[in-house]
């Protein structure tokens, strides 16, 4: 089953052609990063007129990269929510309009799923399975007692990851998006600089909230000039300290086979490091990250996961809309 | 040619579906805001009623502005896709022009918020005045008492007025615009493009 995947809920376009959930016959994304970096983020209406600028061309270039025409596809799948609202609409007309002029099949995906299940282009996917998600939209623990069904056992109660590390680097003054100048930066940094204890009243649950206003006083009391690399790294060593502690407890009260991790902030350095350590501490456990290609929002993991829907029964009519707060367990 | 003609820009999805000179099915329904989730349901429900399949589709005319921006993504998109990859002929019209059709003279008015509006004037199918965007205040004092007017009219104190237009499409043919480059099109936003100075 071919399908091709569209992705526009956020500030990429992207269309990928997916064979059985598994093979990438195309994986086409066009970032608008260099855009929002001018503005220190995304801005929602200019998301949504570079969607429309780009659509056809991403459209056309993952057809012709797969190969295929557009009567090769099976069915059509699309990210309703979350995300923006107008740049969703983008990507749900052009779904829409592609599988009612085809007469296939509409597969709506929640854009969260896609990046769990982007790790089956690594490995088997065995169940229960645990997902530590992480990006600038959401951080939680998911887990899966069996495949396509989702429990979240723990969110973050205020920022997300992502989000933390954009407001951490815009207060040290460096540039936008946050985590990869961070992540760069704390590996030449040392422990020096202390940063409070997190605490939440679900233990599953995230907070980074504090550790943002910790940073922040540093950096007003702060006399002298700061070390930007020495904070950064105090800044990752708690954040990421704290994902690996809600996960560990995660998986000692769950019985998990499969450890997987999702989300753009997957493509840290450091959190990889420590994931791929788990390894030692659970042997029995199966511990698979997505490839950095996959990290970023692509359609790729959409048609993934749509495969893996499709086969539940997951199916839309045109009358499909884009939900921006979309739930999905 | 079969065609289908979109305007999906302001408070309207209407949608006709006609080939040359005769309309086969066509919809004009208020749908502020619901024009994403109503629009494929309409044009697939347009095709059914008129016996025909969506491959019979050959050209469609689409308006591209002004109007809400919302709006005009979602007529836009679906020429864009269809157009590029369907190689059906794409023609665009003005959402001004649309609503005026071939009407004597007729004086177009759409609410553009922030107490401005999308003004435009028509004799017979043709500009007497391009569109644009100007204070409701300086179009109260420009269009006067005895003008036929159509849009919004309530911003100036005289009545609000939508007439029937899923013919106009046809009636102006001879101002569609043939889109050569598929992938360029974009809304005509109107706002960011100064059309005016205070
Ligand atoms: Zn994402």
């Amino acid at each position: 089953m071919r399908i091709c995947a569209i992705e526009t809920s956020c500030d990429e376009t992207a269309v990928a052609i997916i064979e059985d959930g598994k093979t990438v016959l195309s994986n086409v994304v066009s970032s608008q990063i260099n855009v929002h970096q001018a503005f220190g983020g995304v801005i929602p209406e200019v998301a949504s007129r570079i969607h429309v600028e780009n659509i056809s061309l991403v459209l056309k270039e993952a057809l012709s990269e797969a190969k295929m025409n557009l009567d090769e596809v099976d069915a059509f799948a699309i990210t309703h929510g979350p995300g923006l609202v107008g740049s969703l609409h983008v990507g749900l007309i052009t779904a829409k309009t592609l599988a009612w002029y085809t007469q296939k099949p509409l597969i709506p995906v929640h854009h969260i799923t896609g990046h769990i299940y982007a790790n089956n282009f690594v490995s088997e996917l065995s169940y229960p399975m645990l997902a530590l998600v992480v990006s600038g939209g959401h951080t939680e623990l998911v887990y899966l007692k069996e495949e396509f069904n989702f429990e979240i056992l723990g969110s973050t109660q205020d920022d997300a990851i992502g989000e933390a590390y954009d407001k951490v680097a815009r207060v040290m003054g460096l540039s936008y998006p946050g985590g990869p100048v961070i992540d760069r930066l704390a590996k030449s940094g040392e422990a020096h600089y202390k940063l409070p204890k997190i605490k939440t009243q679900n233990p599953f649950d995230f907070s980074f909230s504090g550790l943002k206003s910790a940073v922040l006083q540093l950096v007003h009391k702060q006399t002298e000039d700061l070390n930007h690399e020495d904070l950064a790294y105090a800044f990752q060593e708690a954040a990421v300290g704290e994902l690996m502690l809600k996960t560990r407890l995660a998986l000692d009260t769950y019985p998990v086979k499969h450890f997987v991790l999702a989300g753009g902030v997957a493509a840290n350095s450091r959190l990889r490091e420590l994931v791929l350590g788990l390894n030692e501490e659970y042997p029995d456990i199966q511990i698979t990250i997505p490839p950095l290609w996959c990290c970023t929002d692509n359609a790729a993991m959409i048609g993934a996961v749509a495969y893996i829907a499709y086969k539940h029964g997951v199916q839309a009519d045109l009358s499909l809309s884009a939900n921006p707060g979309l739930d999905y367990a | 040619m079969i065609t289908l003609g979109i305007d999906t820009s302001f408070h309207y999805l209407t949608l006709v579906l006609f080939d040359e000179e005769h309309v086969l099915a066509s919809v004009q329904k208020e749908a502020f805001k619901k024009q994403s989730e109503l629009v494929l349901v309409e044009i697939e429900q347009l095709f059914i009623s008129a016996g025909l399949t969506p491959t019979a589709l050959e050209a469609i005319v689409v308006t591209d502005g002004p109007g809400s921006y919302t709006g005009l993504r979602i007529g836009l998109t679906i020429a864009k896709v269809l157009g590029s990859l369907a190689h059906i002929k794409i023609y665009t019209l003005s959402s001004l022009h649309v609503l005026a059709g071939i009407e004597k003279d007729i004086h177009v008015l759409l609410d553009a918020r922030a107490k401005r509006a999308y003004y435009a004037h028509y004799q017979q199918g043709n500009v007497v005045e391009e569109e644009q965007i100007l204070p409701i205040e300086q179009l109260a004092k420009h269009i006067s008492f005895d003008d036929q007017l159509i849009g919004d009219g309530a911003l100036i104190d005289r009545e609000t007025f939508y007439p029937d237009y899923t013919e106009h499409f046809i009636q102006l043919k001879d101002k569609w615009i043939l889109v050569e480059d598929i992938d360029a099109l974009v809304p005509r936003y109107l706002k960011t493009n100064e059309a005016y100075q205070p």
